[in-house]
């Protein structure tokens, strides 16, 4: 008895001894400093995703229907087709770019948890997804663009149909771009530039908390942009037609137009802000009386929501033109309603402790 | 900053029974206490939690096994006591040992004695009552919750239900566990004729949303990392400051709708940053 168990333990200390070496022998044949290379043919609009804990993600769309990630600080590099329906005759079509570190063999075996730094080359037509917790994150030249990072910074230039960009505590950057555009950071500023729609139904929509907004030359026919603490500002012409809301609780609002620019203005501020323009404004309409509240959107019960107000007709309603330029608009009441020129965009701003500024280029 | 709020009041707070002023104070104070936002949302977990866990038994019209338990513990005692009265008092066990027919003759007489007084209150029903009588009872009923509910006995007119009867139908807790109590919030933010509102609607959705927001941050086990720590207070003292502000302009003007928006709007802004937050902490992972 004792004979077999002293076997058997010999047994299973051989195994794990060569296993061991094994190991060893695979980790140490690779050089320090060594760049990975992994390639893989996809389909010319495939999605892609990239998914790392800690590290700089570098993105690039080409002109080939393949795939390329190169890495100098992963151990492994791997491919999974996740598609509904594998064909694998065909090109893939949607595929999970695993990464595994090399410092912590064994858990790195988790899903986005590698640390190491990757590029990648995908078509330009891909959409990708990426995403890491420390790093910052640079992607350009593809259809479809997500990008995830804790407190990086993202920059994004010359994506063609979407691009969602999330950041806790990092900037973000936006250039060059078409589609429907969504970017949040909470601590970070952003910035969008020359950013134009793909269909007609394209939207821009930013956000940020504590971050300023600049948004440049922007022909997207619906702009929303939002902060608590941030200024915003915008340069460039305004689309006809086009419908701007920018709003924030504390911080100024900048918007920078060519001199022939036409725009209704509707503007909510504060009793000690002022709104200052270049532009001569017409009244439109007297200030609205008070009216109940309207209730959020995740109120359960919610009160009749606040209507749009109508101005009043009769004597004091007629425009009145303010002709002398850069001087602050009289506003007793809080809600301004103005017209330049033939009002054809137009422009919401509500800002609690900011002023607006309206500038001419 | 006042100091902070005690639990008897975040209790009553969260039950509903403050009065409207407090109830303000104390939603202002949350707005802009982290302490006692925190204590609040332990509170409001803590409630929660029994009331999961008590869930059954509270909501269940038979009785449970502990109440059945209990109420034969009950008749046990009574058996007892019963037993051993009658054992101490021979002289009057005597004078209640009956055979049957005295006994059907003091049944007999019972049930006379009943109509009679059943006839009796008949005719003084009948008799016409002083208006003023009736005025008094519903005066006390002038809760705002009787008040602001549908009137069914009015529009059955069934004149046999006393008025003070609305108000046994109000659901009122006792006051005796304080942790049996619901989080349901009590509807004192509802628009009331006789008080004009402070609370502005949908406030209170807000802050619920915002502690369970927060609650889902704080029960991620991981610690969270310094980097997304300092990003996240920094940022919740912003918006938390917007609140503050805009909530005392919606305050001074309570009927001015823009006030209100602003407010709802830094509100907004702090449940989507604490999104953001719940979602960087979760990690998201690839997404599909």
């Amino acid at each position: 008895m004792t004979k077999k168990l002293f076997a058997v333990c010999a047994v299973a200390g051989l195994i794990v001894s060569l296993a061991g070496s094994t190991l060893a022998h695979d980790e140490k044949s690779r050089q320090p400093g060594e760049k990975i290379e992994r390639s893989l043919t996809v389909d010319a609009q495939a999605t892609i995703t990239l998914c790392v804990a800690s590290g700089t993600l570098t993105v690039n769309g080409w002109e080939k229907n393949e795939v390329r990630v190169r890495s100098t600080d992963a151990a492994q590099i791997d491919f999974r087709r996740i598609e509904k329906i594998k064909d694998n005759t065909k090109p893939a079509s949607r595929v999970d770019v695993m990464v595994f570190d090399k410092t912590t063999p064994m858990r790195s075996r988790l899903d986005c948890q590698a640390l190491a730094s990757v590029e990648m080359e995908v078509p330009a037509g891909a959409t990708v997804q990426v995403q890491t917790r420390d790093g910052d994150i640079t992607i350009a030249g593809v259809a479809g663009a997500y990008a995830g990072s804790q407190n990086g910074d993202i920059t994004i230039e010359r994506v063609t149909k979407l691009v969602e960009a999330g950041s806790v505590g990092g900037s973000i950057s936006l250039r060059d771009s078409s589609g429907r555009v969504f970017l949040n950071s909470a601590g970070g500023g952003v910035e969008a530039i020359n950013i134009k729609p793909a269909t007609a139904d394209d939207t821009l929509e930013v956000g940020t908390v504590s971050g300023d907004i600049q948004l440049d030359h922007v022909s997207t026919a619906k702009v929303m942009a939002k902060t608590v603490n941030g200024a915003l500002y915008m340069t460039g012409p305004l689309v006809k037609q086009g419908y701007y809301s920018f709003s924030n609780v504390t911080g100024d609002v900048e918007i920078a137009m060519p001199r022939d620019a036409s725009f209704q203005l509707i503007a909510k501020v504060s009793e000690k802000h002022n709104i200052l323009s270049d532009f001569p404004l017409k009244y439109t309409g007297e200030p609205t009386p008070p009216a109940p509240a309207a209730t959020p959107k995740p109120a359960p019960k919610s009160a009749p929501e606040a209507t749009p107000k109508p101005p009043k007709p009769g004597p004091e309603v007629a425009p009145s033109t303010i002709e002398k330029p850069v001087i602050p608009v009289p506003y007793v009441p809080r809600r301004v309603t103005a017209i330049c020129g033939t009002g054809d965009a137009t422009l919401s701003i509500a800002t609690f402790g900011g002023t607006v500024r309206l500038k001419k280029l | 900053m006042t100091r902070c709020l005690d639990e008897a009041k975040l209790q009553g707070y969260f039950d509903g029974e403050l009065p409207i002023e407090q109830m303000e104070s104390v939603t202002s104070h949350l707005a802009s206490c982290a302490t006692c936002a925190a204590a609040a949302r332990e509170l409001e977990e803590e409630s929660a939690l029994v009331m999961n866990a008590l869930a059954a038994e509270l909501e269940a019209n038979v009785p449970t096994e502990r109440l059945r338990q209990r109420i034969d513990e009950a008749v046990l005692g009574d058996r007892l006591a019963v037993a051993q009265s009658s054992a101490k008092t021979g002289f009057f066990s005597g004078l209640f040992n009956f055979g049957t027919q005295r006994a059907l003759g003091y049944a007999s007489l019972a049930v006379v004695m009943a109509f009679a007084a059943i006839f009796a209150v008949v005719k003084m029903k009948s008799t016409p009552e002083p208006e003023k009588q009736v005025a008094k009872v519903t005066t006390p009923v002038s809760d705002n919750r009787v008040e602001n509910a549908p009137a069914p006995i009015a529009s059955n007119g069934s004149q046999n239900t006393p008025p003070h009867q609305i108000k046994v139908e109000t659901p009122v807790r006792p006051a005796s566990n304080p942790r049996v109590r619901t989080v349901k919030y009590a509807p004192a933010a509802e628009p009331d004729a006789n008080h004009p509102v402070k609370l502005l609607p949908g406030e209170r959705s807000y802050l619920q949303t915002i502690a369970k927001l927060d609650s889902t941050i704080k029960s991620n086990k991981n610690g969270m990392r310094p980097g997304l720590q300092v990003e996240y207070e920094r940022n919740l003292a912003v918006v938390d400051r917007a609140i503050a502000a805009t909530r005392s302009a919606a305050k001074s003007n309570p009927n001015d709708s823009d006030a209100a928006d602003f407010m709802f709007a830094a509100y907004q802004s702090k449940v989507d940053f604490l999104n953001t937050i719940a979602d960087a902490r979760v990690g998201g992972g690839r997404g599909h």
